[in-house]
């Protein structure tokens, strides 16, 4: 069998996520499984071809020096992949802006003569930060027993905890207590890639390799949410090992973006319809206005919901499509971030499917641990609590810190309390994916048609609809509001 | 044993395709997280293994050669 040929006959022919879509239409056609096509990118023009399509689409989505700098690494990458590494480092230096908190309201806290001054922003803040990741990781790889290796995100939540009370309580003012406040969020903005980071170090042992995980605490292909697609070793394991391999992927990596771009499209076309056609507000809005004794047309209720569903889907869709293609052009066999969330037959699989790398987040630093130390004896309750403990407290404590400086503006305590709404709506999410999670999984086909693929994405699509309402309100306004929403008045 | 047990996980999802021992299971999306969860609990009954003192990543069963890898490392004698 020729090298080609054993590379499409791997699982990207169908995997089970896809099986659904096997024979069913498909706009963009799997180029990927033509061996002319994966002859032909593996050339100098057939690469630059991809090069070429993927960096006219790019383009169409987005502009500034980030896109060029990234075709530029990605050219580089694709004429040299053995430097892959190296230009993935490269990259990392490149995109990671350090001083970003320089310009955000952290500046008030400065004496009014003082400005913020690069050196000094580079001597207290930036080097402390670098110096602490590489004290962390070599900790974590030289030491596998320690604290840190073994439980690395306790481990820095930890050290955010200590730096959030002295920021919020100790007797500082001027510089200090800027520096400090600038420290915490530039180490939130990267616990989630340094949790990765810590575990990698722990589980391959090479101290004098930490340095290579530098690539992957700033990707070029973005940043901020969860790490897409997680950490070092998660990319060492899904590289593109052969040139056969990489024109695979690279072919997908351009298609991903294609349809990222004809999803960017639609999502132009249906805010227009949805908001200035139909006069459909946010949710926010809808609540607020209710709440505020105005409430619009009960109509109009009902369709904010899945309306708003299908916008944050669309929103979400471009935005991880968007990364994962740049990944894929890198070379990476990254899955997608969003998976055909509206074919999902249960609340968990929508779960899996619509944000997949927040929740693979939320399985490894929550579940797993959770996992393989509670409730050993009672399968069940073994998956239920940890799944529960993932979607609940991970989900809001991933949502807590993305907003450091709600602590800064209104006080550490009450940027807690300000949680315990999300916490609710967590809690409620929780509870259905966990139950979804537990409860025995038919084997897909084995109902009928109308059920598997009508009645029961709908069942999910509604409950993700209803539970929403609590994102935006209290708990008893959420009830109240439901209320109104079944009773008419 | 193991391998059969994997295709019976494969099945569940109707993914009948075949599947070498050193093909990429998890990573390549043919099983999700609930599904490693269920080959940790068949180790954990079958081989004794104590996730808890070897440490899980799901990259240490990837496949079914690094399932019986693992075991062979790990199970107690």
């Amino acid at each position: 069998m020729s090298s080609i040929a054993s590379v499409l006959a791997k699982p990207q022919v169908a995997p089970p996520r896809e099986q659904l879509r096997r024979t069913s239409f498909r706009l963009i056609p799997k180029l990927e499984t033509d061996p002319r096509v994966v002859s032909f990118s593996q050339t100098v023009p057939g690469k630059l071809t991809l090069l070429a399509i993927f960096g006219l689409t790019l383009s169409l989505l987005d502009d500034g020096w980030q896109m060029w700098t990234t075709l530029a690494l990605l050219s580089c990458i694709a004429f040299l992949p053995k430097l892959r590494r190296l230009l993935l480092t490269l990259g990392a230096m490149l995109f990671a802006n350090l001083f970003s908190f320089e310009h955000s309201t952290l500046t008030r806290l400065l004496p009014e003569n003082v400005q913020f001054s690069r050196t000094s922003d580079l001597l207290w803040i930036v080097l402390p930060f670098l110096l602490t990741t590489v004290a962390l990781m070599w900790v974590a790889a030289k030491y596998s027993r320690s604290l840190i290796a073994r439980r690395p995100l306790l481990t820095l939540l930890g050290i955010l905890g200590l730096l959030a009370a002295v920021a919020s309580y100790a007797p500082i003012s001027g510089f200090p207590r800027y520096a400090i406040w600038a420290f915490l969020l530039t180490f939130c903005s990267y616990l989630w890639y340094l949790a990765y980071a810590l575990s990698d170090c722990a589980t391959v042992h090479e101290p004098k390799n930490v340095l290579s995980q530098y690539a992957a605490l700033r990707p070029f292909w973005g940043f901020g949410g969860p790490p897409l697609p997680k950490g070092w070793t998660y990319w060492r394991r899904i590289e593109a090992k052969t040139p056969e391999e990489l024109a695979v992927t690279m072919i997908k990596g351009v298609k991903l973006m294609v349809w990222c771009f004809l999803l960017s499209t639609l999502n132009t076309y249906y805010l227009a319809f949805v908001h200035n056609r139909l006069g459909i507000p946010s949710p926010a809005n809808c609540v607020n206005a209710w709440r505020l004794g105005k409430p619009q047309a009960l109509a109009v209720n009902w369709l904010v919901w899945p309306s708003d569903l299908l916008e944050q889907l669309l929103k979400i869709s471009v935005w991880g499509h968007m990364i994962i293609a740049t990944c894929r052009m890198a070379g990476f066999r990254a899955l997608r971030n969003t998976y055909a969330p509206l074919s999902s037959r249960t609340i968990a699989e929508y779960w899996n499917r619509y944000y997949y790398y927040f929740k693979e987040l939320l399985v490894d630093m929550f579940f797993y641990p959770t996992f393989i130390r509670c409730f050993k004896r009672h399968p069940k309750v073994r998956i239920f609590f940890a799944t529960f403990v993932a979607a609940s407290l991970g989900n809001t404590l991933y949502h807590f810190l993305l907003h450091p400086l709600t602590a800064l503006t209104f006080g550490l305590l009450t940027a807690v309390l300000t949680s315990r709404n999300y916490l609710f709506y967590s809690l409620l999410l929780a509870l259905g994916i966990s139950i979804s999670q537990v409860r025995s999984r038919k084997p897909l086909g084995s109902r009928g048609w109308l059920r598997e693929h009508i009645t029961a994405p709908a069942c999910v699509l509604a409950f993700y609809c209803l539970v929403r309402v609590f994102e935006f309100s209290s708990p008893t306004v959420g009830v109240r509001y439901l209320t109104f929403l079944f009773s008419g008045r | 044993m193991t391998r059969q047990f994997v295709e019976g996980l494969l099945r569940k999802k109707g993914d009948l395709n075949p599947f070498s021992d050193s093909e990429s299971l998890i990573l390549s999306g043919r099983l999700e997280s609930i599904d490693a969860v269920e080959i940790v609990m068949f180790l954990e009954n079958q081989f004794g293994l104590d996730f808890r003192a070897i440490g899980f990543d799901q990259g240490l069963i990837d496949s079914v050669e690094l399932i019986v890898r693992l075991v062979q490392a790990h199970a107690p004698a």
